[in-house]
């Protein structure tokens, strides 16, 4: 009972640990618990596809001590929408990314990207950009100690780097048990700081896609995250956790390669600056962006082996984005060897008041000549700061074989859900009809098992 | 909005109070499946994956960070 008592403890103290990317209190062992997966992911349209293993290593100390080391490779491939509108006319485009990737390139590199720096996108499909490829290689640093006077202190780090994307962040958590270890309380801080590299420089916000005018090799932003937790024991089965979270960001929020159509009463329009393809804006977004996020959790335990998991997290942000977000897992054991995991999650957000689908010319920009002013301060057609809702279902096997030593195999289908009013484009014209905003559908496999090494 | 948050971290500490579960009966707290991120790889995919898709990230733990995920 003792033990049991005290791996409670060390799991409410290091409730903190999910503040630092989910450290989880294992009994104190003197060797290291391996936890390893792979995890497979793939978007319907020949979209994004990646296959991201990842190993993590833990190690318990006598003194209550831990050391928690995570590598992350993740290897990207597919298409990735462009921001333009489908039309019912074809398109093409020449992406700046492409275009230096094949500069840089070797014959090799060359041979394999021929095609892929122009590509022609026909009539009723959504663009996407095809050069899309990637490999990101995050590694990551915890380590957690109990002091004086039921306090525990946890720090870390971490390191991402793709290839046109460096983050580091460290952060730092102190908790306190109350209540012969039934509450704890929690405050954590992480500061972050990225660097984005894009190929082919920096875009100057809202400029034509065709000019190419850049503001710089390099841009960052700065984030400084604030959570403070309460855990709480609510009777034998029931163990609750509640977290309000701060985030304020500033710097560089846009995404580089992402532009928008500009058009004319639904009419695509000629680029003043390349008569051979219309025209379109590199997107801009705000430099600063704050976030307040509640998340609510509760796990109660059914029976002597299964359990419920209910999580709930409102967010709202100065963008204008609202999100709910629902999620329900029931831990299912069948015998010793073998637990299933249904699972199942709802999200709604409402749009960032700078999204739109397109620019509107009188409305949004105005096209003089070869003048081309952006009326809008910020404007993205990003899908994800659309608005939309998405289902998520799964199922988890996992297979038990002795203490700290299990297989699992997972599988999640996720679906996206169109939320947006429509934006008016004239009858007949290029965009009537067309989709304004593109669901997506995905779906993942993950691999794991874990040992004691 | 701020005051909300006020009362419910306020209710949720109250609930300390009336806490009456003794260290011998965590049995089924105890029990790895019930932590509260029982999976943390898991946890870190789809943390990832949504971050990368959905405009909100964080709640649980930090929020997203460390991918341009364009």
């Amino acid at each position: 009972m003792q033990l049991k008592d005290k791996q409670l403890g060390k799991r409410l103290a290091l409730a903190t640990g999910a503040l630092l990317g989910g450290v989880q209190a294992q009994a104190g062992d003197s060797d290291w618990l391996v936890s390893s997966a792979v995890l497979v992911y793939s978007e319907s349209d020949d979209r994004v596809q990646a296959v991201e293993p990842v190993l993590n290593l833990r190690r318990d100390f006598n003194d209550e001590s831990s050391l928690n080391l995570r590598v992350v490779y993740d290897a990207l491939t597919g298409s990735s929408p462009n921001g333009a509108m489908a039309a019912n006319i074809a398109q093409t485009f020449t992406s700046a990314s492409a275009a230096a990737r094949l500069a840089g390139a070797d014959e090799d590199e060359q041979n394999q990207y021929e095609g892929r720096g122009s590509y022609t996108i026909a009539p009723g499909d959504l663009p996407l950009d095809s050069s899309f490829e990637d490999t990101r290689t995050t590694l990551s640093l915890g380590w957690s100690k109990p002091l004086n006077s039921g306090y525990t202190l946890n720090l870390g780090g971490a390191y991402s780097s793709e290839g046109d994307f460096t983050s580091m962040s460290v952060n730092g958590a102190i908790a306190r048990d109350f209540n012969n270890k039934a509450t704890t309380l929690s405050l954590g801080l992480n500061l972050e700081s990225d660097t984005s590299t894009p190929n082919g420089g920096v875009p100057a916000a809202l400029s034509t896609y065709a000019q190419r005018s850049t503001a710089g090799t390099e841009d960052t932003k700065q984030v400084v995250d604030l959570m403070l937790g309460v855990t709480q024991v609510i009777n034998r089965r029931w163990l609750m956790q509640f977290n309000f979270g701060l985030s304020e960001s500033s710097g560089y929020h846009n995404d580089p390669y992402k532009i928008l159509t500009v058009a004319d009463s639904g009419n695509l329009i000629t680029d003043p600056y390349d008569n051979e393809n219309y025209l379109y804006l590199m997107e801009s977004r705000p430099e600063d962006r704050q976030k307040i996020s509640l998340f609510w959790q509760n796990k109660v335990a059914v029976g002597a082996d299964d359990a419920i998991d209910v999580g709930y997290r409102y967010m709202t942000d100065d963008w204008g984005v609202n999100s709910h977000t629902l999620d329900l897992t029931y831990h299912w054991a069948l015998t010793e060897h073998l637990y299933l995991e249904p699972h199942y999650r709802y999200y709604t957000q409402t749009a960032a008041n700078f999204w739109l689908p397109f620019l509107a010319t009188g409305e949004d920009v105005t096209v003089t000549g070869s003048d081309v002013t952006a009326l809008v301060d910020s404007a993205s057609s990003d899908p994800r700061l659309a608005a939309f809702s998405a289902n998520t279902l799964g199922l988890k096997v996992g297979v038990p074989l002795r203490k700290d030593e299990e297989m699992s195999l997972r599988l999640e289908y996720y679906q996206q859900q169109d939320e947006n009013s429509l934006k008016d484009v004239a009858a007949g014209s290029n965009l009537d009809g067309q989709s304004q905003f593109a669901e997506l559908s995905a779906s993942w496999i993950q691999l794991g098992y874990t040992f004691r090494w | 909005m701020r005051c909300k948050c006020i009362i419910a971290a306020l209710a949720l500490l109250s609930l300390s109070a009336c806490s009456t579960v003794k260290p011998w009966e965590r049995d089924l707290l105890a029990k790895p499946h019930m932590a509260l991120d029982a999976d943390p790889l898991q946890t870190a995919f789809d943390d990832h994956i949504y971050f990368s898709k959905e405009a909100s990230s964080g709640g649980r733990g930090f929020g997203g960070g460390g991918c341009g995920c364009n």
